[in-house]
């Protein structure tokens, strides 16, 4: 599952440019799909048929990150945030894009709280020209990816939002045993610019039931917000957050199934974010939805922490959903 | 007037808070499973209810009024039995501290918002409460409560109905069941010989949250033309006049940009020529009801909005004159019997 992590986190994939981190996973799910289609705007759609309820679960691939805008004189690179970019994370980061160049991205004033329009990208040109031969105005770069075991099963790193959700996905597809039901896993696309691939792919498949897979927030650190989701205390069962209120007879069937498997759940309201969940509910004729989540510090900085037992606990649950909802 | 009043009751009585408006569907067909040719509930919990006309291939008219209403979700369970809790939908928490509510648990409990005595509230306190720092007081403790309530349980205002004179009436929930009594009420008494559409109700779900369940209705429906029923303010608790309608002035037919002008125009000029009582407002930019969803979905549709006076939106004590959902009624059935439209 590491390994699988791995390789899916140190594959680039900003947001409307996940052609690599797509045929990284488009490999590794082959073997146990009946039917691969990549749809207009890049979602990639595993299906494992069957003639019952038709059932959509959904993690995207794209990661937050920055595209290049302007190369000075003395070739150094200003940026465009694509998605929440933390600057205060992001500066005196390393970056990389997504050719392989690496380089660092740093404030212009090193005393204030850095902005992303004050701040630039330094590859280590000398010159305009020395630079464009490496970096073309629109060439995405990510802050560098990461990922180091800590204490227990307690892992950082970034993006695990939501590259994790894409192995849970994939572990869960591997696992499923025979069902009735018509499984769709769909790898979506910019979902961190506003759930835009995960809406047309929804009126694409249109589900009968809807499932997203993502990292969620925590209340259990200095600081954070009230929230009774804590890390390490099992996948959650999404109630709410800011996009979407779940089926409310879609989340008891979840946890009854959950609580028979004996999946260690917690139930999450998420006061601020949303996630595909919502691009299911609104698609079309509308569909049941909930989401499976990954309770995650720190979001969006380069230092993502999550438990690897929680992550179990998900792929539990997604196949245990995928066999008998 | 006394049958609008208990069908008023019967629909305000039930707990539907956005996204538990499914919970509703034994009442939904208890009042009107005689009325309807055929209901039912879809996955975002809109109830559809069909009154087919004699008409071989009669055209398809919606009429859409929202169930849900404003309230709160349990996010927390406190030690010493307090709850926390989230907003569904704006709720006016200018209101909210020490009032009743009910905790939709396992079974209902009471519970009050928790309120600081003004002896004890600092100098420069806001006066306004946030949500955030207020809790819902159940009198249990913490072990008993998790028995009972999980996180993730609505909350809504506790239900009371108060007659007041001269056909008045307060409650929770009018927003937008003071619009769905009119309709029922609208299609109860129909002369189905006379109807010139197929008429499909939506007593949509989830307005409050984002306006997103009756267009998803809507798209399996693909109407010709829909009607969307909404409160809007009622003039008298200082709000501007020209912002407001009057209560007991009728049901009014709002003109906006986002409604269809020859609808809109042509409801008018048959409510002038029957002489059925309505009133006009203009809501030049946004109607901030199910027209703004409904106009978009699947290949569009042409809607008008009509909607009845209230006061106090939003709060436990929202009100409404009775005269006024009959005027919705009326009007309704006027549309149901005009084919040119």
């Amino acid at each position: 599952m590491i390994d699988l992590l791995k390789k899916l986190m140190f594959t680039c994939g900003v947001s409307g440019r996940e052609d690599k981190i797509r045929e990284v996973i488009k490999k590794e799910v082959e073997p146990y799909a009946d039917e691969i289609i990549t749809d207009p705007v890049g979602n990639l759609i595993v299906r494992k048929k069957g003639n019952g309820k038709k059932i959509m679960f959904c993690a995207h691939m794209d990661e937050i990150g920055f595209f290049a805008t302007y190369i000075d004189e003395s070739g150094y690179i200003k940026v465009s945030g694509i998605g929440g970019i933390n600057p205060v994370s992001a500066a005196f980061g390393e970056v990389v894009s997504e050719s392989g160049v690496y380089g660092v991205l740093v404030p212009e004033d090193s005393k204030e709280t850095p902005k992303l329009e004050n701040m630039y990208i330094d590859i280590g040109a000398k010159s305009k020209k020395q630079a464009e031969k490496s970096v073309k105005i629109g060439d995405c770069f990510v802050c560098a990816p990461k990922i180091r075991k800590l204490l227990g099963s307690r892992y950082i790193g970034r993006p695990f939002d939501d590259r994790v959700g894409c192995a849970i996905l994939i572990e869960a597809l591997k696992n499923v045993k025979k069902t009735e039901n018509d499984l769709y896993f769909v790898f979506s696309t910019q979902e961190e610019v506003g759930g835009r691939g995960s809406k047309p792919v929804s009126y694409t498949v249109s589900p009968d039931v809807g499932i997203a897979l993502d990292v969620t927030g925590t209340g259990d650190k200095p600081g954070s917000k009230p929230m009774a989701v804590k890390i390490g205390g099992g996948c959650t069962i999404k109630i709410k957050d800011s996009g979407v209120i779940s089926s409310p007879r879609l989340v008891n069937k979840m946890k009854e199934i959950a609580e028979n498997n004996k999946v260690k759940y917690q139930s999450e309201i998420l006061l601020y974010g949303g996630t595909d969940a919502s691009s299911m509910q609104v698609a079309g004729h509308g569909a049941e939805v909930s989401a499976i989540s990954i309770p995650t510090a720190f979001i969006h900085s380069g230092v993502e922490m999550i438990d690897m037992a929680d992550v179990k606990e998900a792929v539990k649950l997604t196949a245990c959903l995928a066999e008998n909802l | 007037m006394e049958r609008i009043k208990n069908t008023l009751m019967e629909l305000c009585r039930e707990m539907t808070v956005s996204g538990y408006e499914y919970r509703a569907e034994g009442k939904i067909r208890a009042l009107c499973g005689d009325i309807f040719d055929e209901i039912k509930c879809d996955p975002m919990g809109n109830f559809v209810l069909v009154k087919k006309s004699k008409l071989q291939n009669a055209p398809k008219l919606l009429i859409d009024g929202h169930f849900d209403t404003v309230g709160m979700m349990v996010t927390d369970i406190k030690k010493g039995g307090f709850l926390s809790v989230v907003n569904i939908g704006g709720l006016d928490t200018r209101v909210l501290p020490a009032t009743e509510v009910t905790v939709y648990g396992k079974q209902e409990i009471y519970g009050l918002v928790t309120s600081t005595p003004p002896h004890l509230r600092r100098a420069g306190a806001d006066s306004v409460p946030k949500l955030e720092e207020l809790y819902i007081d159940t009198g249990y403790s913490k072990e008993e409560l998790e028995k009972i309530v999980s996180i993730g349980d609505p909350v809504g205002y506790r239900y009371v109905f108060t007659e007041m004179n001269d056909g008045y009436v307060t409650t929770s929930g009018l927003d937008d069941k003071a619009c769905v009594c009119g309709i029922i009420e609208a299609i109860r008494d129909i002369d189905v010989s006379q109807l010139k559409y197929d008429v499909y109700v939506t007593i949509s779900a989830q307005e409050e949250t984002g306006k997103n369940g009756s267009a998803r209705a809507a798209f399996g429906i693909e109407p010709d033309i829909a009607i969307i029923t909404d409160v809007n303010f009622a003039s008298g608790d200082g709000t501007p006049d020209y912002e407001c309608i009057k209560c007991k002035g009728g049901a009014s037919v709002d003109i906006s940009s986002l409604t269809d002008r020859r609808l809109t125009r042509a409801i008018i000029k048959l409510l002038s020529e029957k002489g059925i009582k309505h009133q006009i407002i203009c809501e030049p930019g946004r109607t901030y009801t199910n027209n703004e969803g409904m106009l978009v979905s699947g290949r569009g549709v042409r809607t008008a909005v009509i909607s009845v006076p209230l006061k106090n939106m939003h709060t436990p004590c929202e009100t409404v004159n009775l005269e006024d959902i009959k005027s919705l009624k009326e009007i309704l059935s006027a549309v149901m019997y005009e084919e040119n439209l």
